[in-house]
């Protein structure tokens, strides 16, 4: 359904430098799926959703939705399709107007895409707030009314009310208390099995990802370094970046502890890219070929992609389960 | 168990009628590490800002003892506090960029403190902070001593935050969310880091998270809150491997390792958005078991364990 193909932004510095925040990223969301994109932050994971919608600029590359490339599309053009692919934002306070009615920001994308006539607009809005858990009367309340999780709720019926076929979610459950977060992960999941939405589910939490995606795409410096079926993801991954990942999110269990970082320094400034490989500066396993040979992803077994060359060759680091 | 360098005692903390800390209770040995775990309107953040009398007004202690070295915390005159804020007692907040002063070097931030609290020349403090940036692992820690917060990544800067916070050799650490702000990686280099020089200085520790991998990965001991009130406590390993309390119960088993069926065990319901208001359990109202009437009435303590309590009315304490 969504096909991203070898796509870049990148943001001009003056002087002639620039950031290269997405790098040439190739990946597709089918329907009903969920592809979960994750990295640390300025890995480009949110600036590759954002290029998608067209929110941000793409340098190049293209973004096929069901074979449309959107890219190239004009803005006239573009609305048509627009409307099947929507956006839930991490923040539930930050992307909903205060002085607007719950019922006005539903109604809002209906009245742009002209859908329907008042009264059927405000049938949908009852309509889009019970779909995510809440009562039609809250329509007249404003946002400050609403906790947290609630809000959130309200971000997705907004996300719904044109019937996607392709949801974009940025950190949707990030902000949210860890006793909420559970309710809007399965709200989600309600809602992809009944309409087969497409998710591309954006997130740094690697146990969260591993519960809501079909497949995984690691990012690092704007490059995707690893995409595999998640379950293949997180029990033999490939690339030591990957790795190194898993292994420094800390486990809900006391007997599991960790006496040393597996993976020292910082994420290097995507100004000044390491030549070759870009993980090489930080990878345990980096040797001189690394720092010469800019390795593209290569599939390693059936829908398993990684960009390390030598991942046959390193040695296993023990990986929670 | 050594004596504990800090001992807190029915601390209440209100904002007009909320307790948004209400009677809690904790000790805190030297070289242990005390979590402090709870979502947002728990108190944890105010129970930690308590602990150097930083309650923002209109809030106020209202009760309780802070016992630092046996001394109380709440006695002592507003100028008798200088030397423990910071000192006895410092604190790292998630953060860093907002808690560093962007226009002073790093280097002279740190130095501030030493001169304030170990009486050293301009010199010597200044030399002092490249030994605190050298202990907190910073490459070259004489030329990033001349950098200012912006040139540095943000596990750098919570790095330098912890130089700030040690500089005064303090007794105990107060933790705020301290990774919270970091990605994966670093937190770990992070948590690693806090660990080590805890060890070096026999440093106790107050951790406060919402985030129950960190909990595990760093604490010795952990105290549940919500809504204000202390709903359990017990060692890092009872906790994980026997909560008693509904809400630590149901916590735990909303994560996304302890899912069923592919699905979240979620708790229905979200935390007060104004706690500190009701007399008994303040989760009650999200308590599959709960019963009103008895719920609303304030909390018993059950000792469910040694040195495991929780405080609701509908666990009973295991027969002797």
């Amino acid at each position: 359904m969504l096909e991203v193909q070898s796509l870049s932004v990148y943001f001009p510095l003056g002087g002639g430098r620039v950031v290269r925040a997405v790098d040439g990223v190739s990946f597709s969301v089918g329907r009903g799926e969920t592809l979960g994109l994750v990295g640390e932050s300025g890995c480009g994971k949110s600036t590759t959703a954002r290029a998608i919608l067209k929110l941000i600029p793409a340098t190049g590359g293209s973004v096929r939705f069901d074979g449309t490339d959107l890219l190239t599309l004009s803005d006239a053009d573009l609305r048509p399709v627009r409307r099947k692919i929507q956006m839930v934002f991490q923040d539930p306070y930050a992307s909903l107007s205060p002085r607007r009615s719950i019922g006005q920001i539903l109604a809002e994308p209906l009245e742009i895409h002209g859908v329907g006539g008042k009264l059927e607009r405000e049938a949908r809005v009852g309509t889009l707030l019970s779909q995510v858990g809440l009562s039609p009367g809250v329509a007249t309340r404003y946002p400050h009314e609403f906790s947290g999780g609630q809000r959130q709720r309200i971000g997705i019926a907004r996300a719904l009310a044109l019937d996607p076929e392709l949801l974009i979610l940025d950190e949707p459950v990030s902000a949210l208390d860890i006793s909420v977060r559970a309710q809007v992960v399965n709200l989600l999941a309600d809602l992809q099995k009944e309409r087969q939405i497409g998710y591309l589910f954006v997130g740094h939490d690697l146990s969260l990802i591993r519960h809501v995606a079909h497949r995984v795409a690691v990012m690092y410096l704007g490059r995707i370094v690893e995409l595999a079926p998640a379950a293949r993801l997180y029990s033999a991954p490939s690339h030591p970046y990957t790795r190194s990942l898993l292994a420094s999110a800390p486990a809900p269990d006391p007997s599991r502890r960790r006496e040393q970082a597996p993976l020292e320094g910082d994420p290097p400034s995507p100004i000044n890219l390491p030549s070759g490989c870009r993980f090489r500066t930080r990878c345990p396993h980096a040797r001189e070929e690394c720092a010469s040979v800019d390795p593209p992803l290569a599939e390693i077994a059936p829908g398993h992609f990684s960009a390390c060359p030598f991942w046959q060759e390193l040695t296993v680091i023990p990986q929670p389960q | 168990m050594s004596e504990p360098i800090l001992e807190v005692q029915d601390l209440t903390v209100a904002f007009g009628g909320a307790k948004v800390v209400d009677s809690v209770s904790f000790t805190l040995a030297p070289g242990e590490t005390l979590g402090i775990v709870g979502e947002s309107g728990s108190g944890k953040s105010m129970t930690a800002l308590s602990l150097l009398r930083l309650v923002p007004e209109p809030g106020k202690i209202v009760s309780g003892k802070i016992l630092l070295g046996g001394q109380d915390l709440l006695a002592l005159p507003e100028k008798a506090l200088r030397g423990v804020r910071g000192g006895k007692i410092a604190m790292i907040f998630q953060d860093p960029m907002t808690s560093l002063n962007p226009v002073f070097s790093v280097g002279e931030q740190i130095a501030e403190v030493v001169r304030l609290h170990r009486r050293l020349g301009r010199a010597d403090a200044k030399n002092a902070a490249i030994e605190a940036l050298r202990q907190v692992k910073i490459p070259d820690p004489a030329r990033r001593a001349r950098q200012f917060p912006h040139e540095l990544s943000g596990g750098m800067r919570q790095r330098v935050m912890i130089a700030i916070a040690l500089a005064a050799e303090p007794q105990v650490l107060l933790a705020d969310e301290p990774t919270t702000a970091l990605d994966v990686t670093v937190q770990a280099q992070i948590l690693a880091l806090i660990r080590e020089l805890q060890k070096e200085r026999g440093m106790a520790v107050v951790m406060i998270t919402h985030d129950l991998g960190v909990v595990a990965e760093t604490c010795d001991r952990v105290l549940v809150l919500y809504g204000g009130k202390v709903l359990e406590q017990a060692s890092a390993s009872d906790l994980f491997a026997r909560p008693v309390h509904p809400y630590t119960r149901g916590l735990l088993a909303s994560l996304p390792e302890n899912a069923v069926d592919g699905r979240l065990v979620a708790i229905p319901g979200q935390p007060p958005l104004r706690p500190g208001l009701l007399a008994g359990c303040p989760f009650a109202p999200r308590c599959e078991r709960a019963r009103p009437g008895l719920c609303d009435t304030p909390l018993p303590r059950v000792a469910v364990g040694d040195g495991h309590t929780a405080f609701c009315h509908r666990i009973e304490a295991p027969d002797a």
